[in-house]
């Protein structure tokens, strides 16, 4: 058991209208499985992300990371949680254009004041090769192609050895055989025990995953398991 | 905080605009101080060459040759009215006497060796920078110009530098020959001339082929081209009478107080050098306008290149609160940034400026006699000016940002 959430509710004012968008969920993600959470536009895919990436507080219930109570953690401890234990990924990749790809998967290892610069940049070289860049160490951004430049984003997320990995439509912007690399890549983290959640629309993907999960009419439900 | 610090700066050099920025202070840098060193050149030149110049503050007046055989005045009586009006503090004949001679010891490939003499005596003397001012005993010495070419046409000069001057090294003790004609070519005539002194001419128009000498010696010289004539001594003091005196008024601020009260007189004048005061004043309000609008699009345009950067790396921020970077470390990154792009920019900004003004000071040098009237005095307040506004604009904008930074939260 690695991220819990209980009771979990969130809601929105919208033009001084209460707009419910997480009601009281309760679920239990665990190491070593790739989650997919799809739902219609608007139903909150984002939201639970975002509350279980530690960066916004619902408005009822607690989160557990390890058994662990975050709710009540200040925002730089949120931050240190963050940096240690939860990995990002997002639809549009958010590299630093001035930096070259092992420089931005270094970026999160600033935080750890006792590394030295040698070290991480061996460390991202590395990371850059479990996503089949290593060919792809010094360029731009703007040198790789939206693929590429995804894992780069995922090397980044794996920067600092996360259990969990938090990915919102990693491959919507992607063409299908790119996608297949991404989930792959995904999925081999969940095999190597990290916690895998991805937002997806596209079911193409679905076979990728060991738990389907949906979120509908406010809930969260889990619709199917791949598991053997 | 040595990686903050490493994050704020390493990739502020990638960003191409930060060349452009640093190109483009550098300019207005550059143009600043150009028109800051016009301008306080041109004040300069005003006091030093102007208000303070014995040049500008002399008239040449003389009376109507009839008037004096009317009125039956000697020459003593007007110089004696001369000296009683006011705001007049010095009245000579000294530069009564003015000739031109040629000597072909100092023809050179560019100068054609005639020198203009004046009469002066010691109080009447430019500063001398070398060797003395005129002796008690008779003799015939000149003093000469640090900057010395002799040429009969000063416009030709432009096409000269300033390595084609005379030498002057060893030109003090030297004796130089000059030879001259009587009126009607009669007589031939020559004169041996010891340079005793030279005087500063950098500050003063047109005078680099100017020689003092005493005024007896000039008036023989004078007596002498008359000698053909049968009443050469009359011509000589008609010629007094004609060119009159030189009065010198005590500020130039009374100089037209005297000139009315000199044409109230019946007396003629004319000045020596005459400068517009006001077109200067007038360039320099324009200067100082221009410099205002430079400064001022300096801060706009740093303004707006600080906002340009922060739009750029809003999202890097807002991405880097998901990364696990505290709000506070993200703060003193983006104001550490936005402090060493103003550094760099300035600094190369001022090694810009000071490389095109090593360059135009080499134009000036290579031109002196478009420029050498001028000490040329760089003014730096405008290179100071632009720091604090840079620094000013820098120090709004991180504010203003960093209190915004995490306002639009991740959609
Ligand atoms: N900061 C906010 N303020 C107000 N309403 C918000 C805010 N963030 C999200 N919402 C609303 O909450 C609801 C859920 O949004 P969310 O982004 O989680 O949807 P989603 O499932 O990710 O949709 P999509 O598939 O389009 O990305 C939407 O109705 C949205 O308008
Ligand atoms: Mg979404």
């Amino acid at each position: 058991m690695v991220l819990e959430i209980q009771n979990i509710s969130k809601y929105y004012f919208k033009n001084k209208r209460k707009v419910n968008v997480l009601d009281n969920i309760n679920y239990v993600f665990e190491t070593g499985k790739l989650y997919f959470i799809s739902g219609k536009s608007g139903s909150g895919k984002s939201t639970l992300i975002q509350i279980l990436g530690l960066l916004i507080k619902p408005n009822t219930g607690d989160i557990l990371i390890n058994n662990k109570k975050v709710g009540k953690l200040t925002d730089n401890e949120n931050s240190i949680m963050r940096n240690k234990e939860i990995g990002f990924i997002f639809q549009s990749y958010y590299l630093n254009p001035l930096m070259k790809a092992y420089e931005n998967v270094m970026l999160p290892m600033y935080m750890n004041k006792t590394d030295t610069m040698k070290n991480m940049k061996q460390k991202a070289e590395k990371l850059l090769d479990v996503v089949g860049l290593s060919t792809r160490i010094n360029h731009y951004p703007k040198e790789l192609s939206g693929g590429e430049q995804q894992r780069v984003a995922i090397a980044r997320a794996l920067a600092n050895n996360p259990n969990i990995i938090l990915a919102d439509e990693p491959s919507g912007s992607l063409d299908p055989e790119n996608e297949e690399k991404i989930l792959s890549i995904l999925k081999n983290l969940a095999k190597q025990g990290k916690c895998v959640i991805v937002v997806s629309h596209n079911q193409s993907t679905r076979k990728y995953a060991d738990k389907l999960l949906i979120i509908e009419d406010n809930n969260l439900k889990e619709v199917g398991n791949n598991e053997k | 905080m040595k990686n903050k610090l490493f994050l704020a700066t390493r990739y502020q050099f990638r960003r191409k605009r930060n060349i452009f920025n640093i190109i483009f202070i550098g300019f207005a840098m550059f143009i600043s101080i150009l028109l800051s060193t016009y301008n306080t050149s041109a004040i300069n030149y005003m006091h030093n060459d102007i208000y303070d110049s014995f040049y500008f503050k002399t008239l040449n007046v003389w009376k109507n040759e009839n008037d004096l055989i009317n009125e039956g005045l000697t020459l003593e009586d007007v110089r004696d009215d001369l000296s009683s009006l006011k705001n007049i503090t010095n009245v000579s004949s000294i530069a009564s006497y003015r000739d031109m001679l040629y000597s072909s010891e100092l023809v050179t490939d560019k100068l054609d060796g005639y020198v203009e003499f004046y009469s002066a005596n010691n109080s009447t003397l430019p500063k001398i920078v070398a060797g003395t001012n005129f002796p008690n005993s008779n003799g015939y010495y000149m003093i000469c110009p640090e900057k010395f070419f002799p040429h009969s046409n000063p416009d030709d000069l432009k096409y000269v530098s300033i390595n084609d001057k005379v030498s002057n090294d060893d030109i003090i003790g030297k004796k130089i020959k000059f030879d001259y004609k009587s009126n009607q070519e009669t007589t031939n005539y020559n004169i041996d001339f010891e340079i005793i002194g030279l005087y500063e001419n950098s500050d003063h128009i047109f005078d680099e082929d100017i020689c003092y000498v005493k005024e007896d010696i000039l008036r023989e010289i004078v007596m002498n081209k008359y000698s053909d004539d049968i009443d050469k001594e009359n011509n000589v003091s008609m010629l007094e009478y004609q060119i009159g005196f030189v009065v010198e008024v005590d500020d130039i601020s009374n100089l037209d107080s005297v000139k009315e009260n000199l044409s109230d007189r019946g007396y003629v004048y004319e000045s020596r050098a005459t400068v517009s005061t006001e077109y200067f004043s007038n360039i320099s309000k324009k200067m100082n306008n221009i410099s205002t609008i430079i400064i001022a699009i300096v801060f706009i345009f740093i303004l707006v290149i600080l906002q340009k950067k922060y739009k750029e790396e809003q999202q890097q921020f807002q991405l880097m609160t998901f990364l696990g970077y505290r709000k506070n470390d993200i703060r003193i990154i983006y104001i550490m940034s936005n402090i060493f792009n103003l550094i760099i920019s300035t600094l190369g900004a001022f090694i810009i400026s000071f490389v095109l003004i090593q360059m135009s000071k080499g134009i000036f040098n290579y031109y002196p006699f478009l420029f050498n009237k001028w000490k040329i005095i760089i003014g730096y307040s405008p290179v100071i000016a632009l720091f604090i506004i840079s620094l000013f604009a820098t120090f709004i904008s991180s504010i203003l940002n960093t209190i915004n930074l995490f306002k639009d939260s991740y959609e």
